[in-house]
């Protein structure tokens, strides 16, 4: 077990075959070592990320550019094997920088790792008192033939009201991970929020009515 | 030197990159100097993407083709890229505009093409044209070709993509990777090598615009966002030349081109022409005699005229460049570097506006039609070499799902996933003691399952009665690097992995195509006998129209018995249209065909005299330019 244990400060396993630094768990790529029992690692450590919601982007684009050269099925062409196996490994690690990169996905994914995540979290759809009703007004106008400048009023402020959601959900997460406050109310508190982010994000889009200009997609 | 005598006589074949494009294809390889376009004995790069079938029924392919397309445009197929992977109710044209047949086989109404009474898909097509890339470069390499990278546009979707890969083996090829064009593009430009920067590359080709942007960080490229037409391109500009040529024409005789096919090319070779003479030179002179549709043309046409007219068109393609730089979070700020692709992007004015636009000079080092061929034997080096330099991380350009109880469409990737990806979602059934659920797999941006493509559907069988809503059936999506996906689904509540059919709709499977190639070009077709006799009248009916409309206007060209074969082959038409044998009208037609060779070479000179001056046939069938000075452009 001494062999695998994560340093907290500095996240990433060693291999056990070459004693090697590894930035992605199931694979060691320096002594092609395959790690099998490490997949239902959570996805910080699978990509050897501190567990926190503050990750830097760059980190980020660093990781995937670090990880998928060691990994990338085009390393592995004509390669008996392990063709089948990089693919499934680019998956796991394009899986993990998805879910990670967008600050909604990583605060609900952090959320799942919380031990009341299956009785209390998961399944809740509690919104705000007269959250909902707010909502449909809007989406009533927007549908109904609201002006321009009213529609371009209704979109900053579905712009305004999702920055405000991760400035509330990054303070939440500062506290809990500071070891402030109660982490079950505030978890409770991040799920409120993040309950809310589709609404926003839906009237968002009605009111950009873009579409893709390509002839023929 | 040793070393190096080693390695040569260890080469037992070559791993070639094939640009398999709209128009032309070419293949390129790296040799000890570098990436190199091969050229075949005749010293020509490219091999036209045309196929026409001769009369014994045997493919003819590239230059060769390419001639028929005039004399019989039916059995001829050009832009066979168009219809990879589609529908006919994809195309978005009337398929009935197009010179050839395309009808709708299989399940899902993908698109099959008809030549000479044979019916082929558009895999089989661009295989002919991938068999004779390998053809020619074995022949000047002396050395097999079995392994490829062949480059598709960044929007190709799995369906194209798959195509795309099903035409390659078809071909005989191990298809190593399929690689997106604009990352290609970068790849010959070396850009893998720079530390991090943002890339557009603009694809400004014969009859496409596309324009992707890429973001490069230490040799490993990914594509951020494409966006751009299908229907833009030099051929417009060409058509928007034409316009300007028959500036003053009355209606009648305007009209009575539509009836003249080969008129209608001469115009379009004399305003390419004019065009790619106006890239180098402020003014060129025009000069036609269209005898047969009573149309002079004697007209000088300056740049700025040229500009004016194709210059809305050129600022349509900034509109597409603004989308794929919205879709990527980014301003035309941010662009450290932007690559020209296409032949298209040698005019000055869009060189100007692409500066303008970005602010920066483009690069244009490498010609802008062998870039990506280039590139791709860069990357099919690497992949084969062991030495890996650049990597390309490609992601999927559409949503992709399943259709829910409904109608509705559940997506399990967005469109813009990193790929290779997986993705599974839990579905139930709607019905007590089903033991069996469909899965109809769907691609495309909007909610309703009607509104989406159907990529194909399977039934998972096996499921254990139960009341409705206990079942778990799990389906997992998975999409490799090349952006192919595949799909299967599991009962997880019976313990016991439920048998799995899979029926795509779209591509083919092994088994399809190990028997497309044991059987060759045969194709079963007993239900659309009928169907052709009908097509086939109708045909003999065109034929012998444009075969009286040769003798009428260039028979006095040629020789007394070939005008008198061309009577008795018409005549033989007319009686074999009036019967019911298929076979016997096809005889005739073919007959009537070779009856009007003669004629058709006179006609076909005289069309390439209209450009042929300082350039090779070759050159002008290959519609490239050979920097030879077109200030007048006359014909006959």
């Amino acid at each position: 077990m001494t062999t695998t244990h994560r340093h907290s400060e500095a996240p990433g396993f060693t291999c056990e075959n070459c004693g090697r630094t590894m930035l992605f768990a199931p694979y060691c790529a320096a002594c092609d070592t395959v790690y099998p029992e490490r997949r239902g690692l959570n996805l910080f450590d699978r990509i050897g990320l501190p567990r926190t919601f503050f990750l830097d982007p760059d980190l980020l684009d660093r990781r995937e550019v670090e990880i998928s050269r060691q990994v990338h099925p085009d390393r592995f062409v004509g390669r008996e094997g392990r063709a089948d196996l990089a693919v499934s490994f680019q998956a796991s690690l394009n899986e993990a920088l998805r879910v990670l990169r967008e600050p909604f996905a990583r605060a609900e994914y952090l959320l799942s790792l919380a031990p009341e995540y299956a009785s209390e979290l998961r399944d809740s759809r509690a919104l705000p008192d007269g959250f909902l009703a707010a909502q449909l007004e809007l989406r009533e106008e927007l549908d109904g033939g609201a002006s321009e400048a009213r529609v371009q009023e209704i979109r900053r402020r579905a712009r305004r009201d999702l920055q405000e959601v991760e400035a509330r959900v990054g303070e939440l997460f500062r506290l809990m991970e500071s070891g402030e406050g109660d982490p079950r109310a505030l978890r409770a508190e991040v799920r409120l929020l993040l309950n809310q982010v589709k609404y926003f994000q839906n009237v968002q889009r009605a009111a950009r009515g873009e579409s893709d200009p390509r002839a023929t997609p | 030197m040793a070393i190096e005598l080693g390695t040569v006589s260890e080469r037992k074949e070559v791993v070639v990159g094939i640009d398999l494009g709209t128009t032309h294809s070419l293949a390129a390889h790296v040799r000890w100097d570098g990436p190199r376009v091969i050229r075949d004995r005749q010293g020509r790069k490219w091999v036209p993407s045309v196929v026409a079938i001769d009369e014994g029924g045997s493919p003819v392919v590239g230059q060769d083709a390419q001639a028929r397309a005039l004399t019989n445009p039916r059995g001829t197929v050009t832009s066979v890229k168009r219809f990879m992977g589609k529908g006919i109710e994809d195309l978005g044209e009337d398929p009935s505009r197009l010179p050839y047949r395309v009808v709708s086989g299989g399940e899902a109404g993908l698109v099959r093409i008809e030549i000479g009474g044979q019916l082929y898909t558009p895999q089989e097509i661009s295989a002919l044209v991938l068999k004779e890339v390998k053809r020619r470069v074995e022949q000047v390499s002396g050395l097999p070709v079995r392994r490829a990278v062949i480059t598709v546009p960044a929007y190709f979707d799995d369906a194209q993509r798959q195509a795309t890969r099903d035409a390659g083996r078809l071909a005989g090829l191990e298809v190593l990777r399929i690689v997106n064009e604009p990352t290609a593009a970068a790849l010959a430009y070396g850009l893998h090598r720079k530390q991090k920067s943002v890339i557009v590359v603009y694809d400004l080709g014969g009859g496409t615009f596309d324009v992707s942007v890429l973001r490069l960080s230490e040799g490993v490229f990914k594509v951020l966002s494409t966006a751009g037409n299908t229907r833009l391109g030099g051929d417009d500009f060409d058509y928007a030349v034409v316009d300007l040529l028959l500036e003053g024409v009355d209606a009648p005789r305007r009209a009575a081109l539509g009836e003249d096919p080969l008129a209608l090319h001469a115009l379009k070779v004399a305003g390419e022409r004019a065009k790619i003479a106006l890239s180098a030179e402020e003014s060129t002179r025009v000069q036609m005699d269209l005898a047969g549709s009573g149309i002079a043309i004697d007209r000088e046409v300056d740049r700025a005229t040229l500009e004016a007219a194709i210059g809305p068109l050129v600022e349509d393609t900034f509109r597409h460049v603004r989308f794929a730089l919205n879709d990527a979070d980014l301003d035309v700020g941010d662009v450290d570097e932007v690559v020209l692709v296409g032949g298209s992007t040698r005019i000055p004015l869009v060189r100007r506006r692409v500066e303008e636009v970005f602010g920066k000079k483009p690069h244009v080092e490498i010609d802008p039609d062998e870039v990506v061929a280039l590139g791709a034997a860069v990357q099919a080096e690497q992949l084969t070499a062991g030495r890996q330099e650049a990597l390309l991380l490609d992601v999927t350009p559409l949503s992709l799902g399943i259709e829910t109880y409904g109608g509705g469409a559940s997506k399990l990737i967005h469109r813009n996933t990193s790929i290779p990806c997986r993705a599974s979602e839990g579905f139930t059934t709607s019905v007590d003691h089903q033991t069996s659920v469909e899965v109809h797999i769907l691609q495309g941006e909007r909610e309703m399952a009607r509104d989406l493509r159907s990529l194909g559907r399977f039934r998972l069988r096996g499921i254990p009665p139960m009341s409705a809503g206990l079942p778990r059936v799990l389906v997992e999506f998975a999409i490799d690097a090349n952006g192919i996906l595949k799909v299967s689904a599991r009962e997880m509540v019976s313990g016991a992995l439920a048998s799995i059919e899979v029926r795509p709709s779209y591509g083919l499977t092994d088994t399809e195509v190990e028997a497309m190639i044991s059987a060759g070009m045969e194709h079963a077709q007993e239900d659309f006998e009928a169907h052709m006799l009908a097509d086939l009248k109708v045909e003999a009916a065109t034929v012998v129209r444009y075969a009286r409309k040769a003798l009428r206007d260039h028979g006095a060209r040629v020789a007394d018995e070939a005008r008198a074969g061309i009577e008795a082959a018409i005549a033989g038409v007319e009686e074999a249209a009036a019967g019911e044998d298929r076979g016997r009208l096809h005889d005739a037609i073919d007959a009537l065909n070779q009856a009007t060779h003669p004629i058709a070479e006179e006609m076909m000179n005289e069309v390439l005299r209209v450009t042929v001056t300082g350039r090779t046939v070759d050159d002008v069938l290959e519609g490239k330019d050979s920097g030879m000075k077109a200030r007048d452009v006359t014909l006959g």
